[in-house]
């Protein structure tokens, strides 16, 4: 029987988001994001925002323009 | 540890363990009162809050542990909570559950009782809002699933105190294990922490099933959407739409906006800036400087902020509805299904803003080779200096259809990174093994109005800071060079810009920029200080004009009749050859100066050889190849 770790995990690994793997397999969200939260600790998920926090300093033009940069430049 | 039976008054340590932001805290605060203090965890600059707790029948000494989600530690902080709790030092763990976050506090849980085999209580916060969401566990059923005592608790109110106090007495006289747990297949093992978290997250399942409403399984539009968009083959057409469709808005948008910014530096900014210098009886040269040198280049790169507003707009929108980051999944798949490394995305993508903190992120990937090699392509992503250069081009020789040219330079970039990234998977980095990449995303939502002003807004701002600081020093050291006279003997600072340093350097370069039909010097001379920075570009094609001639001309007058020139009457082969040098020719200093920090010497002098070498026959190829047609 699949854990339900490596269901979870099967899941983000095709792209959908914790809250929607917790939709679709009927588990709370707080349990599909305890997986991924654990699997990062763990090194096989990353965030999408993981890249941030690289720029030299947080009003510089490194996050002008960054896809990363969720909140502009003061993410960065 | 203590062993007193426990009708009698006994001492013991307690420690109170939880995940951050769980009302831990508020719980120490109430049971401890005034009789707290704070000492540093052992070895290190964390600090502990100890406290004593006092109740009929014990005195306990209370620790609150620094708040962590697991035991393993990505802090110090958490690693002192994962530390203390597997040291072992203690009689008894106060474990605090959040009702409205079960699954992570029964997580942590399960390590505790896995790393431990002293005695554990649960006290779970949070009931209230639990139960306004309808999400709030069956105590009772909660405390069976567990096999140890279960409290609900209150840390502002104190409700549930007492039955605490009462809960650790008994606990510590008749220990109970929590049941379920097993340290051999529990306990986190270095050596097989994937299995341990399996085997725990079953558990955590297994008790939520138990003790918690059962939560329907359905699937949103959202859920269907995303099965589509995530896949390569809908997912990568979708995005490249989405794509051409911002720079259609941007370019078509923003050209009146663009001429009138234009206009007003030209004009009424140039006329001030020149009847102020001549009230002042300022030289001729600082005139000079100060109207055709600085004025005209930084003018012209201030010219872009409308369309870069417009552009970061787009992007705000798109980045705030959650879209942006599937897009790294659709390339993930599409990148290692040509074998290269699915985390490698995360640095690239940054690059398309900036190539710099695009070289830092690379420290995501686990192993130095695939720092390495991303490092090596993220010069390749065009940056968004690199954008105005495109934008000016595009607009002067393909205005019709500017956002689809521009668009195709994006596409270019990731090709180029594409076959930069194989070429070298099969010479120089054979040793590579791929890794996928899983990205917890985040949900699609609408954007914020505020956010996206305010990220647009920053944006900006860092654009026209960097116009007004790194550019002004650049054009002014242009100046100065266009001042030093080489031949012709002229004086210094009164030199014909072709006689100058400037203009002799860069006539001996222009020749062999012949074969992409721009054998001209001042097209040279814009290449080579876009090496210091990839902005300065157009401000130095504006300046160089500019210093040339008082005409009315715009920019784009002169570079249409330069190129046409050089190119004998192919001038859009020849616009189109120079942004795809452009795009690749060399990175700017400061990238290089990160990729040698990095990487050393080396890497980085062969990575920049191969980009010029690359893409100097690119360049070629697209000017011959459109001649041809």
């Amino acid at each position: 029987m699949t854990s339900v770790f490596g269901t979870v995990m099967e899941r983000l690994s095709a792209g959908q988001s914790p809250r929607s793997v917790a939709r679709e397999l009927g588990i709370s969200v707080d349990l599909a994001q305890a997986v991924a939260a654990e699997a990062g600790r763990l090194g096989l998920t990353v965030t999408a925002d993981a890249a941030c926090g690289t720029c030299a300093t947080p009003r510089s033009l490194a996050c002008a323009g960054c896809p990363m940069a969720s909140r502009g430049p003061a993410s960065g | 540890m203590s062993t007193a039976p426990p009708t009698s008054r006994r001492t013991a340590t307690v420690m109170l363990v939880g995940n951050p932001n769980v009302g831990k805290s508020t719980v120490f605060n109430h049971l401890t009162r005034a009789r707290q203090r704070v000492v540093n965890a052992p070895g290190t600059t964390v600090t502990l809050a100890q406290g004593t707790w006092t109740t009929p029948t014990l005195t306990a000494t209370l620790i609150d542990l620094p708040g962590t989600y697991s035991l393993i530690a990505r802090s110090p902080d958490e690693l002192v909570a994962a530390d203390a709790v597997t040291g072992g030092d203690y009689d008894l763990a106060v474990v605090v559950l959040d009702a409205t976050a079960l699954s992570r506090s029964l997580y942590l849980l399960g390590q505790v009782a896995a790393a431990h085999p002293g005695p554990l209580i649960a006290a779970v916060t949070m009931m209230d809002l639990a139960r306004s969401r309808g999400i709030a566990p069956d105590l009772d059923a909660l405390a069976q699933a567990l096999g140890i005592p279960t409290i609900a608790l209150n840390g502002r109110s104190g409700a549930g105190a007492d039955s605490l106090a009462q809960a650790v007495t008994t606990t510590l006289a008749h220990p109970t294990r929590v049941t379920g747990i097993d340290p051999a297949r529990h306990r986190a093992d270095p050596a097989h922490p994937l299995e341990c978290a399996e085997n725990l997250f079953d558990w955590v399942h297994g008790v939520l099933e138990a003790a918690q409403p059962p939560v329907a399984a359905r699937r949103t539009l959202t859920d269907h959407l995303d099965r589509i968009l995530l896949t390569p083959w809908a997912g990568i057409p979708v995005f490249l739409a989405v794509v051409w469709g911002v720079f259609q808005l941007t370019t078509s948008v923003a050209t009146s906006l663009m001429d009138a910014v234009t206009g007003f530096m030209a004009g009424p900014v140039a006329d001030a800036l020149t009847k102020v210098l001549t009230w002042l009886h300022a030289p001729q040269w600082l005139t000079s400087l100060s109207v055709d040198g600085a004025l005209s280049g930084v003018g012209t790169v201030l010219s872009f902020v409308p369309l870069m507003a417009i552009m970061f707009a787009a992007v705000a929108v798109l980045e705030g509805s959650g879209y942006l980051a599937r897009v790294a999944v659709v390339a993930d798949r599409a990148m290692r299904a040509l074998g290269l490394d699915g985390r490698a995305m995360l640095p690239l993508i940054v690059g398309f803003g900036c190539n710099v903190p695009a070289l830092a992120a690379t420290a995501v990937l686990p192993h130095a080779r695939q720092r390495l090699l991303t490092g090596l392509l993220v010069p390749l992503t065009t940056c968004t200096a690199r954008l105005a250069i495109y934008l000016m081009l595009a607009h002067t020789f393909i205005p019709d259809h500017a956002g689809t040219v521009v668009f195709a330079m994006y596409v270019a970039a990731i090709v180029l990174v594409i076959v930069w990234g194989l070429i070298a998977r099969h010479t120089v980095m054979r040793d590579i093994t791929p890794e996928p990449l899983v990205i917890a995303l985040p949900d699609y939502q609408l954007p914020h109005l505020r956010t996206v002003g305010l990220g647009v807004w920053t944006r900006v701002a860092s654009f026209v800071t960097k116009a007004g600081t790194v550019i002004m020093m650049a054009v002014v050291a242009l100046w100065a060079v266009q001042a030093i006279p080489v031949h012709g003997g002229h004086r210094l600072g009164d030199v014909p810009i072709e006689d100058s340093v400037y203009g002799v350097v860069s006539e001996s370069v222009a020749p062999a920029l012949e074969p992409m039909g721009l054998n001209n010097w001042r097209v040279s001379a814009a290449l080579i200080s876009g090496v210091a920075a990839k902005e300065v570009v157009i401000g130095a094609l504006a300046q160089s004009y500019a210093l040339d001639g008082s005409d009315d001309a715009t920019l784009s007058d002169h570079l249409r009749a330069t190129i046409t020139d050089t190119s004998n009457s192919h001038p859009t082969a020849a616009a189109l050859a120079l942004m795809v040098f452009s795009l690749s020719y060399l990175p700017c200093l400061a990238t290089m100066a990160e990729q040698r920090r990095l990487f050393g010497w080396r890497w980085t002098a062969l990575a920049g050889g191969a980009q010029l070498t690359g893409s100097y026959l690119l360049a070629i190829a697209v000017f011959q190849v459109g001649v041809a047609l």
